[in-house]
Formats: C-alpha cells, sequence, structure tokens
C-alpha cells in the first residue's frame, strides 16, 4: 500500500459510491485468505501447490485493482503469469517469490 | 482498458429484433452475478447496479451454482467468470445455453494477450460478450469501467439467444475443471430451412464476402468449415471486434477450418483458397477485379468497425456478379445495404435465418430490404456457397 493513503481513502477515491460498501472487508478477507495459500505454495516449490495457487494469485490482481491498488495487480499478475508457466526451474522460482514479496508489502496496509 | 470481443460500440435500440422481456416488474436488466471472489462479486454488484435500471438478483461462486442459479431465477444477463472452482465457467456457459438459453456476459481476466483465445472460446460456446477484468490499469478509473459494465449489460440483455446444443452432449455432472487457454471443439448447429429461391451455379465466382457481429465467431466457423481446402475463390470476411482481438481471430479459425486464414493488409491481394479477415480499427474495402484491398479509417460516426457495409458496397462496384456475399448472425443493420448492393450488381446473396441466428438483426434488416435472395440456417451456408461457385454437391454428382 502507498505511505499516503489508507485503503479507504484511496477506495473513495478510485471507486463508484456505490461499490464501497462491503468491499474494504471483503479484501481484508480475501488477502487473509489467500496470500498466505500463495506464499505457502511458492516456498515450497511443490508444482502441484503452485498450479493450485493460480486462482489466488489471479483473484488478488483483480481484486487489488478494484481496490485502487494499481502495484499490488501488476506483482499479482506477474506471479500468476509465471505461475502458469509451470515454475520448476528455481530461478523462476526465485523471481514468482519476489513478485509475493513485492506483492505481500503493497497489501501489507490490508494484512490483518 | 483493454475491451471485450464481439461488441457493438454503443447500445443501438431500435435495430434489436424484439423478443419476449427478461426485466423484471420495474423494467430492469436482472443480472446474476458468478465468481469465486466475494470481492469481485461485490464490485460488479456495485457497479452494475450504481444507475439503478440494473439489478443484481443472485450470486453464485461456481459454475454449478451459477447452472442452477439462472435456471431458478431466469435472469435477463448472466455476469460469469471463466475460471471457476467445481465446475468451469466454460463448462457453465455451455450448459446454461443448452438448458436455460440466457445471454451472458463473460467477464473474466483470463480473455487478454495469450488468453485471448478464451475469448473467443466463450463467444463460441455461447456467450455474447466478453469484458476483461479490472486490472492494474483499471485502479484510477473504477467509474469508466463501471460505466462500461453496464452498458454492456444493456446491449446483452437486448440480445436474443438460442439454445446452444454443445451443452446436452455433455452428461449430468461436471467435468473437470481445467486450466483455460484450451482448444474449442468443433460442433456446427443443425436447423434446416429452405431457400427462398432455387440456388444456382454462377460462372467465375471470383470472391465470396462474409459479414458478421454477435455470435458470428460459432457461425464463421460452422460456415467456414464447410469450404474445402482446394477451393479456387477468395474469402473475405468482417467480423465486428474490438481493437486487437482480430488476429486471434484469425489464428482459432485458421487452427480449425480447412482454408488457410489470415488478416487482411492495406495493398494486397485477396488469394484465392484463403479466407482474410478485415481488420480491426477501419474498413477493407476491395479495390478492383484482381481483389486488390485497401483499408481505410472509419467514416466519421460510423458506429460499427470494421464495417460490413463499406467492405460489401466495394465488392458490387469491383467485381459485380463474380461475388457471393453472405450476411450472418448480429445486432443492428450493418451489411444490409453492402448486401443489397451487392445483389443489385448481380451477387448471389445469403442471410442467415432468424432459428440459427444468435441477434437476427442484421440479416433481418437485409431482408427487408429486399438483400437476400437466399435465407438459410448456418450449417447450411457453407454448401449454398459451395452450390454458387459450382461445387455442390450436383456439381459433384454430375462430374
Amino acid at each position: 500500500m502507498r505511505d499516503d493513503a489508507d485503503p479507504a481513502r484511496a477506495a473513495t477515491r478510485r471507486l463508484p459510491a456505490a461499490a464501497l460498501a462491503g468491499l474494504q472487508e471483503a479484501f481484508v478477507a480475501e488477502v487473509a485468505d489467500r496470500l498466505p495459500r500463495l506464499r505457502d505454495a511458492v516456498d515450497s516449490g511443490d508444482p502441484t501447490r503452485l498450479d493450485d495457487v493460480v486462482r489466488d494469485a489471479h483473484a488478488l490482481g483483480s481484486s487489488a485493482a478494484v481496490m485502487g491498488e494499481p502495484a499490488a495487480s501488476r506483482a499479482a499478475r506477474a506471479a500468476e503469469a509465471l505461475l502458469v508457466e509451470q515454475p520448476r526451474r528455481d530461478d523462476v522460482l526465485d523471481a514468482l517469490r519476489a513478485h509475493v514479496d513485492d506483492l505481500a508489502r503493497e497489501l501489507s496496509g490490508w494484512a490483518r | 482498458m483493454t475491451a471485450p470481443g464481439t461488441t457493438p460500440r454503443a447500445p443501438q435500440g431500435a435495430a434489436v429484433p424484439s423478443q419476449p422481456s427478461r426485466l423484471d416488474a420495474q423494467g430492469r436488466v436482472t443480472v446474476v452475478v458468478v465468481d469465486d471472489s466475494v470481492v469481485q462479486r461485490r464490485f460488479l454488484r456495485s457497479a452494475a447496479e450504481a444507475a439503478g435500471d440494473v439489478v443484481v438478483v443472485g450470486e453464485a461462486r461456481d459454475g454449478r451454482e451459477a447452472v442452477a442459479l439462472v435456471e431458478r431465477l431466469r435472469p435477463s444477463v448472466v455476469l460469469m467468470d471463466l475460471d471457476l472452482p467445481v465446475m468451469s465457467g466454460m463448462e457453465a456457459i455451455e450448459r446454461i445455453m443448452a438448458g436455460c438459453p440466457t445471454p451472458i456476459l463473460v467477464c473474466s481476466g483470463f480473455v487478454e494477450g495469450a488468453a485471448r483465445s478464451n475469448a473467443l472460446e466463450a463467444l463460441s460456446a455461447g456467450a455474447v460478450d466478453v469484458l476483461a477484468k479490472p486490472g492494474p490499469a483499471d485502479a484510477g478509473s473504477m467509474d469508466d469501467y463501471a460505466d462500461a459494465l453496464r452498458k454492456r449489460l444493456r446491449v446483452a440483455s437486448r440480445v436474443r439467444v438460442i439454445t446452444h446444443p454443445r451443452g446436452r452432449l455433455r452428461g449430468g455432472e461436471p467435468g473437470p475443471v481445467r486450466r483455460l487457454a484450451g482448444t474449442p471443439t468443433r460442433r456446427p448447429i443443425a436447423t434446416p430451412a429452405a431457400p427462398l429461391v432455387p440456388l444456382r451455379a454462377v460462372d467465375s465466382v471470383a470472391l465470396v464476402a462474409v459479414g458478421a457481429s454477435t455470435g458470428g465467431p460459432q457461425a464463421l466457423l460452422t460456415v467456414l468449415s464447410a469450404l474445402p481446402g482446394d477451393l479456387e475463390q477468395a474469402v473475405v470476411v468482417v467480423q465486428h471486434m474490438a481493437e486487437g482481438f482480430i488476429p486471434g481471430l484469425a489464428a482459432w479459425l485458421d487452427g480449425l477450418v480447412p482454408l488457410p486464414v489470415v488478416v487482411g493488409e492495406s495493398g494486397r491481394r485477396l488469394a484465392p483458397g484463403t479466407v482474410t479477415i478485415a481488420p480491426s480499427g477501419g474498413n477493407l474495402l476491395v479495390q478492383d477485379d484482381r481483389l486488390r484491398v485497401v483499408c481505410v479509417p472509419p467514416d466519421p460516426g460510423q458506429f460499427h468497425v470494421p464495417g460490413i457495409d463499406a467492405t460489401f458496397s466495394s465488392v458490387a462496384a469491383a467485381l459485380g456478379p463474380r461475388a457471393c456475399g453472405v450476411l450472418l448472425t448480429g445486432m443492428g443493420r450493418d451489411g444490409a445495404a453492402g448486401l443489397r448492393l451487392m445483389r443489385e450488381r448481380g451477387a448471389v446473396t445469403i442471410g442467415q435465418d432468424e432459428a440459427t441466428c444468435a441477434v437476427y438483426g442484421m440479416p433481418a434488416a437485409a431482408a427487408a430490404l429486399g438483400a437476400v435472395q437466399h435465407q438459410l440456417a448456418v450449417d447450411r451456408i457453407g454448401g449454398a456457397v459451395l452450390d454458387v461457385v459450382g461445387r455442390g454437391s450436383s456439381a459433384r454428382g454430375a462430374s
């Protein structure tokens, strides 16, 4: 998350007013649910688990965009792209971990 | 926002055929939202309902829930993600279109870039339009995204949809949820219809010109699948489609039909035995009887780009009776006047019939103008074209 705005203010600037209700709470829950699963899978390097978290990266990318977090959205989409390419090589896994680190940092303000 | 697959640039009311109203008692468009992300569902609900003329009547988290909910609620439109647990969005589209035909607007992150084939597969399965999910570039313009979403929902709610047979081939249980960007299957619609007048072979037909809009990719697949790989005539296709999607359409068709499929370029000739698709962003005009083409900017205020009328009119002028015109499913009336010109210049003209159109708009407008000589079910059009060029069953039987 950017330093100059809290999540509510960022969302208020970027979303239609009617879209705000319940979104922030839902996004906090989604981050709490999907981000640890994504990180655990990437840390494990297990191809099956990596395959299972493509949807998590994808959902976080779309939801972060909706919540006015473009940097987080880009990090999630970059991670998703690597996941789709079936990351088995060490260098790809390292890049994947870096994107997930970026994602976690950008979303730190939304973490419970 | 990089946009969508097959869609007009704005709603067009008058030319859209009427159908049993799917609006609620207050005249609102009713929507079922299907997405496994609660954030996305809430955002889409809020964005859809912001103007008051659209109401979300149900939410589903996976494809199986979606099929059941659509059957129960009978909404105006289904707003469908593709990457879903339990049952994929693609399978849900097929099942809905087979059992309870409803306009489906796909809203997915898997329809851009390398995943564009998913958009075409969704359209082929029966979806009427495709919208990309919000991405990083949209983060500062969610009001614009919400406006675009509502416009697309309104347009989709007016699309007449027909039962799509692919889902009937499936069993009761959902198939395995697979990764997106797969290869579509080829299952032409089969509906009989009689021609208005007997077809006849025309000497020295050099070009078959085809126009399509909403529901076009599936119809094109059906028609082009019937044309043999050694066809001597050139084929030019104008499909209404947003910027950037034409190369994907060409690649998709090229992998499925016997003829090679390419995207047209200004200054080149339409090659015999090749399907050339008009590029997006302008109009493709046939300049002379050597089939040289030029791509020109759209006319000011032109509603659909690329324009079918522009191409058909140029074909009428350049080739006269040495052409065959085919107008397929689509909203609005683009292509109707051009097809009439083709007929007036002696070309054989064919319109897709109402029963097999996803949207019986353009062919209806053409029929009303007297432009259609032969009105046919989509699965009979390819054979009719072969009859016109002297390659039909009667010609083969005689040889």
